[in-house]
């Protein structure tokens, strides 16, 4: 009998999450893979695994699982919000986000209902061993693919647990990264020029609301009525992650990793992928600002973000 | 504004605007074949020109998958070639869209005067029966055409993968007959069923899996058009040719068992396709 996590309660969004499916989209295959890579990476460096290991990601909170054998486990993606680990002796242990700890056989974890971010992730100190279409285990609930039969997590799952991660120190990291953001850069385009000029303003000047209408393909902003040149229809063309698109009713919607490989609304500009994550992380009604940025200053910022996870790993310490 | 304009008239074909680039964050870069003209898109191309640019779209993401292939451009995640452009995905760490452009620039030159390239051609059965076809009475009305000769119409023509998108093996099919041009369905479904096959404008799709949609279903197509259980997934490409076949309900049923036992449909190489 193989080793498993046995999922008690799924809560309302929890799928499996790696490093995603890259390359496949001209195929239609979407990328999917964990919203907050920052998470992905550092909660995979805590436990031992691989940086695109696939995890657990729960959006809003509410999952419990046990495990059949001893695994290091850690919560990421957030600063404030906590796991609680249930020993079979019944005694009851709240642990940190940024922590690496060991859960053993049997013992339960739970998140609540998270306070301080929408999105965190579980890294598990063992592979999976379940099949990785297109190269990855992350589910992809739009294209039934990945995870457990293509779709989310549900109450009384099993997930099936491979090769254990190598030995290992517990650690922890600052988890300063995880703070909440309001303001978010972006790079005009590629169809800025569909927009006239105070159309293009008022996007980047005003204020912005995140609807409920969030999911895994794309994130509905509300704010004034951004209106087109001629028409929000253009050729169909492909979509990068974060790219933020203005249908006919002139509000945006901003494409997470599930959204589709092609598409024919105009996009108005793009969040830089270094503030993809801290995008992620944030709660319906919650309210931001865009900051424009060139390409140019967008790749630095992508570099200097890099630098930040590195030295957040080198800066780690064993507890 | 770019450091390496794609801008230059011996690239284009006669007629047809210089190709542009456009940022699309730090992870990707869009080259606009339809040039930089913010205008109507029915102005912006017309649908002999959409085509060019499809098919020249298509050759240069070959022409870089190429270079990939031999490790000549680095730090390039995906290309995916849309009606009148071509996004590249890549990692700002690894290149920046300055260097992606330089690389690039030259390769335009080799979209001159390409001869044409064979291409896959798929004989697809579909059961057009009245049971698949929930949207054929309405359209029919809408159409002033008979079911039959719907059917005969949709059988008539050779149809192209103009670009893949929306699901994982979903084709956008051009070639349709202008008397089946019409819009999408006014309210979309939310549960169109795995294999239907729905037209829309000028072109046609397969619904690779049970999902919502609002294309007009005149039929259902047997095989599996993304099947993770084979190693190679998905068979359909930007650029095959398709034609269509009508088969009764019982062949539908025969051809799907084999399907989910990893047959495929036939093809055939055809020279000349472009």
């Amino acid at each position: 009998m193989p080793e498993f996590v046995s999922i008690f309660s799924a809560g309302p969004h929890c799928s499996l999450q790696d490093g995603g499916r890259v390359g496949h989209q001209a195929f239609g295959v979407p990328e999917g893979g964990a919203m907050d890579r920052d998470a992905l990476i550092l909660g995979n460096r805590l436990v031992g695994n691989p940086p695109d290991a696939a995890g657990l990601e729960i959006c809003l909170g509410g999952l419990s699982f046990s495990p059949t054998i001893a695994l290091r486990i850690a919560l990421t993606g957030t600063a404030g919000d906590r796991l609680t680990i249930t020993r079979t002796s019944g005694e009851i242990l709240d642990v940190d986000a940024g922590i690496s700890v060991v859960a053993e056989a049997g013992d339960i974890i739970s998140t609540g209902f998270f306070r301080d971010t929408n999105c965190a992730f579980i890294a598990v100190g063992s592979q999976f061993d379940i099949g990785a279409p297109f190269g990855s285990q992350s589910t992809s609930a739009n294209a039934r693919m990945g995870g457990i039969d293509g779709r989310l997590l549900a109450d009384g799952d099993r997930i099936p647990l491979g090769r254990p991660a190598p030995p290992a120190p517990l650690r922890q990291i600052q988890t300063a990264i995880f703070a909440r953001k309001t303001s978010f850069h972006i790079v005009p385009g590629p169809q800025q020029s569909w927009f006239e000029d105070a159309a293009y303003h008022q996007f980047i000047e005003s204020e912005w609301r995140l609807t409920s209408k969030m999911s895994r393909m794309g994130i509905r902003l509300a704010g004034p009525v951004i209106s087109h040149r001629h028409t929000a229809d253009i050729l169909s063309d492909g979509i990068v992650r974060g790219a933020i698109q203005i249908p006919g009713d002139g509000q945006p919607i901003v494409m997470m990793n599930d959204h589709q490989t092609t598409g024919g609304y105009t996009k108005i500009a793009s969040i830089c992928s270094a503030d993809l994550p801290a995008f992620a992380r944030l709660s319906s009604a919650s309210k931001i600002t865009f900051l424009p940025v060139t390409q140019t200053q967008a790749e630095e910022l992508a570099i200097a973000h890099q630098a930040q996870i590195d030295r957040i790993i080198s800066e780690m310490i064993t507890v | 504004m770019p450091e390496h304009p794609a801008s230059d008239p011996m690239l284009s074909p006669p007629g047809l605007p210089d190709p542009v680039w456009h940022p699309c964050g730090d992870t990707g870069l869009l080259l606009d074949l339809g040039g930089y003209r913010p205008a109507y898109h029915d102005i912006l191309c017309a649908v002999e020109d959409k085509s060019v640019l499809t098919l020249m779209a298509r050759r240069l993401a070959g022409t870089i998958n190429d270079k990939r292939k031999k490790g000549e451009i680095r730090g390039i995640t995906d290309i995916v070639p849309g009606l009148a452009s071509l996004l590249i995905h890549y990692d700002p760490l690894i290149i920046r869209a300055g260097q992606l452009k330089s690389a690039i620039y030259p390769l335009l030159s080799t979209l001159e005067g390409a001869n044409s390239l064979p291409a896959r051609l798929w004989h697809l059965p579909v059961c057009y029966a009245p049971e698949f076809a929930p949207d054929m009475a309405e359209i029919s009305e809408q159409l002033s055409l008979s079911p039959e000769q719907i059917i005969e119409l949709h059988l008539s023509v050779t149809h192209e993968v103009a670009i893949m998108g929306f699901l994982p093996g979903l084709g956008y099919m051009t070639g349709l007959p202008d008397p089946l041009h019409l819009p999408r369905r006014a309210n979309p479904r939310t549960d169109v069923r795995q294999g239907s096959v729905g037209i829309a404008m000028d072109q046609t799709v397969i619904y690779p899996l049970d999902s919502p949609g609002g294309w007009n279903l005149i039929g259902r197509m047997p095989y599996l058009l993304c099947d993770p259980a084979q190693p190679d997934p998905i068979w359909l490409a930007a650029g095959d040719r398709v034609k269509f076949s009508a088969i009764s309900a019982d062949e539908f049923d025969a051809f799907e068992r084999a399907s989910i036992s990893g047959s495929r449909p036939d093809f055939e190489m055809i020279e000349g396709a472009g």
